[in-house]
């Protein structure tokens, strides 16, 4: 397209310069380059959005048509000289600054905010309030589309999506290269670690550039194309300035530039997540800290002979990739297949399921018998064979069916009917959900299983994470009032359960719960409310230690799957 | 001008081709309205009609109107009856608007008309059903006389510049064939510019689709069309097709006005 503009622009200067040499009259051939530009215009116009960027492109057409209507050179040359010029300025807005190449990212905020203030169902139960959300974010966007700023796109987007609170409300940009860019940029600098606060309330560093386990900068994998781009001219040199000083993973940290670490927690604005509960925010807070500062900070820290010390660490590039290689260190399950057991030791086994997933027939329909069955068979088998402890690990699941959550839970449930929850009743008209007068959601179809209780010999442990969440968060709701059921992890689950859609924008999309899983008492389950206190319960929170710190970052094993082998 | 246009409308009256054309358009478009409401996989209406296949209302109607815009603005050119006009003491002001004007403004009136025609046959055999309310569906129609009214306007453009009947004929059968493919393979767009996508837009419901999860079926679907309109998208076809049309019409003008008739 940007071709068929130079075209006109060649056009326009042909005419200028070879207004003196023609004859005086015009023939029918010259009359039609009078006309071209028209018909460029024409083509292009279905390959570009409407912006004003493109407004001279358009005078200029008008300017030479005006030709058509005078035979004085002068004039012609002179209405020739200002269409060129018109669209050197189209060609200048649009190539040089910009203009409008970022799209309309306020027309897609908009777009998406009237859908979902039409269509998220827990408006109430979250006290969103609209008119102030649009009030504060659509200046963002506007700033955002006025200087093409497609980093301040994304971070509004971020900011925008975690003040619902709902792990189900989420933006991803179409194009995952402006996604990385904007990541590393957003999440500050990366001065060779990151950090975790201790159960006792002790700052400590991890994944600490340098060490054996932790990530490197050397070599971001495959996952991130561009946080080469951010590294420092001196960061291979600098790289071990942490190390060389002293400062290790486990090490205490006591103060972040100047400030104490609570100060600069103060400061994060941002995250790459959304964390419905409080206290998952307060627990993963204190890695996000780690990326603010400028070209370098002064870290204090205890040294190993408890002595404390300060080390300036130059920043080494983008802190992004780090912050995310320390949530994976810390959050990673098992790795083997969905749905597949293996034995730990000779009394416990444990199942790992990732995601609510088994077929695509299943998924599209509600019948996961096969499933159910494949599944018994294991847990008999496990059981025959006298294992007492089945560890559950439902880390990092991210959801699916809810249908298959019913086929497994069905294995370990008390005999007798158990809810899973209620439709609501749709108006068909608008494809949105009846509430009744009580406010509430009206409920609408039930679904139950019933109960086998094939674990009654044992005990069953579930270990969670935010990332469990949707139908990992429905699960754990569900067994967690099964007697011989403990709910464990770090954090609790993510506690964001209604069901999800999306609606797609130019740039990218968005995600929102707009389907509501109800409770007996019609009440929402598991999401939580204004307070943020969780939905789903955890029995036990496993204490972040040193020896958590040393195991997850220092060796690389699995600390929460041992710590429910050995609870 | 007077005329000229008399003379136009006594020679397009007694056209029989004109008649010809027309009914088989119509007959088409019908049995089109028919055949899509029998091969519906969703429950038939007239309504479904336009919310699944918008296209059918404005897609062929290209042809015709450059069949008719060609043998009007063009076919002078072709049998040199322009040349007897113009030596008659017509200017060439009062020759392009009796042809651009009639041309334009009946092309996109019947273009608008043939719209109806699959959705009355639809309606005739299998009602109009609940998906979309009939006011919203008959203003949005309404609404596309003026995009017509700018396809016609190109044509007649095109009309003065080629001289040839056969060419905006041929531009109209290209448009109708790529006009779809054209609109798929650009996807989103913006750009009220182009007839095709005003037509597109204006004939494009809102839609909401949400599900519910149903313990013996699994997930069921339920859409809902909002049949409303915008204000911006009224005002921005009708101005937009005005303020292009008279640039088509002008440059035409402009063009013909001291074109030379060898």
């Amino acid at each position: 397209m940007d071709m068929l503009m130079f075209l006109i622009l060649a056009i326009c200067i042909f005419c200028f310069f070879l207004q003196s040499i023609r004859k005086k009259y015009d023939s029918s051939i010259w009359r039609l380059v009078y006309v071209a530009p028209l018909m460029l215009a024409v083509l292009i116009s279905p390959f570009i959005d409407w912006n004003i960027g493109y407004a001279g492109m358009y005078i200029a057409v008008v300017l030479m048509l005006l030709q058509l209507f005078t035979e004085k050179q002068g004039l012609k040359k002179l209405i020739s000289g200002g269409a060129a010029l018109s669209v050197m300025i189209s060609i200048i807005c649009i190539m040089v600054l910009n203009m409008g190449v970022g799209g309309s990212y306020t027309k897609d905020f908009e777009d998406a905010f009237a859908v979902m203030k039409e269509h998220y169902v827990l408006t109430e139960e979250k006290g969103i309030d609209w008119d102030s959300l649009y009030a504060k974010y659509h200046p963002l966007f506007e700033k955002a589309e006025r200087e093409s700023d497609e980093i301040l796109d994304h971070k509004s987007w971020l900011q925008f999506t975690q003040e619902f609170h709902d792990g189900h409300v989420g933006y991803i940009a179409s194009d995952y290269r402006i996604a990385e860019r904007a990541e590393c940029e957003i999440f500050g600098k990366d001065y060779g670690l990151s950090l975790l606060r201790l159960t006792s309330g002790e700052y400590v560093a991890v994944n600490v550039e340098g060490c054996e386990k932790s990530m490197s900068i050397l070599d971001y994998g495959e996952d991130y194309e561009y946080a080469d781009d951010y590294l420092s001219d001196n960061a291979e040199s600098d790289r071990l300035q942490l190390l060389n000083a002293g400062l290790h993973n486990g090490s205490v940290l006591t103060s972040w530039d100047g400030k104490s670490i609570e100060e600069i927690e103060k400061e994060v604005d941002v995250y790459a997540e959304t964390f419905p509960s409080k206290d998952n925010e307060e627990f993963y807070l204190p890695m996000y800290a780690a990326g603010k500062g400028g070209d370098s900070v002064e870290i204090g820290f205890i040294d190993d002979a408890g002595m404390e010390k300060t080390v300036t660490a130059k920043a080494l590039g983008a802190y992004y990739p780090r912050m995310i290689s320390t949530v994976k260190k810390l959050d990673d399950g098992v790795n083997i297949s969905n749905l597949d057991f293996q034995p730990v030791n000779s009394d416990a086994a444990v199942l790992r399921i990732y995601q609510m997933a088994y077929d695509l027939k299943s998924y599209e329909g509600s019948d996961y018998t096969a499933m159910t069955e494949e599944v018994r068979q294991k847990v008999l088998e496990y059981r025959d064979k006298g294992y007492k402890r089945l560890i559950i690990d439902l880390r990092k699941n991210g959801g699916g069916s809810p249908f298959m959550v019913g086929g497994v839970v069905q294995l370990f449930a008390p005999e007798g009917e158990h809810l899973i929850s209620y439709s609501a009743v749709i108006n068909e008209k608008t494809a949105t959900y009846e509430r009744g007068a009580d406010g509430k959601y009206v409920k609408d179809q039930k679904m139950s299983y019933m109960g086998e209780n094939l674990w009654s010999q044992g005990d069953i442990i579930i270990l969670v994470n935010y990332e469990t969440v949707s139908a990992g968060d429905m699960m754990t709701y569900l067994m967690s009032e099964y007697p011989n059921v403990t709910i464990m992890g770090f954090t609790g689950s993510n506690s964001s359960c209604q069901a999800v859609t999306s609606y797609d924008t130019a740039s990218g999309g968005i995600s929102f719960s707009a389907v509501p899983n109800l409770g007996e008492d019609g009440e929402m389950i598991i999401d939580t409310r204004t307070d943020r206190v969780r939905g789903v319960p955890i029995d036990h929170v496993i204490p972040l230690t040193e020896e958590a710190i040393a195991a997850i970052y220092d060796k690389g094993e699995d600390y929460l799957l041992d710590y429910a082998v050995n609870y | 001008m007077k005329k000229l246009l008399s003379s136009l409308s006594y020679q397009s009256l007694r056209n029989g081709a004109f008649y010809r054309l027309t009914a088989l358009f119509i007959v088409a478009l019908a049995v089109f309205g028919v055949v899509l409401g029998m091969t519906s996989d969703e429950t038939p209406g007239a309504g479904r009609l336009i919310v699944d296949s918008p296209s059918i209302l404005w897609l062929f109607q290209s042809m015709i109107i450059a069949i008719i815009v060609g043998t009007v603005c063009a076919g002078d050119f072709k049998d040199k009856d322009i040349y007897y006009e113009i030596m008659s003491g017509h200017s060439r002001l009062d020759i392009f608007f009796s042809k651009a004007i009639p041309a334009t403004v009946f092309t996109a009136l019947l273009a608008t008309l043939f719209s109806v025609v699959p959705v009355i046959s639809n309606c005739i055999f299998f009602g109009w059903g609940d998906v979309i309310e009939v006011k919203g569906a008959v203003i949005r129609i309404v609404l596309c006389f003026f995009p017509f009214f700018r396809l016609a306007a190109f044509f007649t453009l095109i009309a003065f510049l080629s001289k040839s009947r056969m060419l905006v004929t041929a531009l109209g059968y290209i448009a109708m064939c790529f006009g779809v493919v054209l609109l798929n393979i650009i996807g989103s767009h913006t750009s009220f510019l182009l007839s095709f996508f005003n037509l597109q837009d204006l004939l494009e419901f809102g839609t909401w689709s949400i599900y519910n999860l149903d313990p013996a079926g699994g997930i069921v679907m339920h859409t809902a069309y909002d049949s409303s309109i915008s204000g911006s998208m009224i005002s921005g076809t009708i101005i937009i097709s005005v303020l292009v049309s008279a640039v088509y019409l002008i440059a035409g003008y402009g063009f013909f006005r001291k074109n030379d008739l060898d």
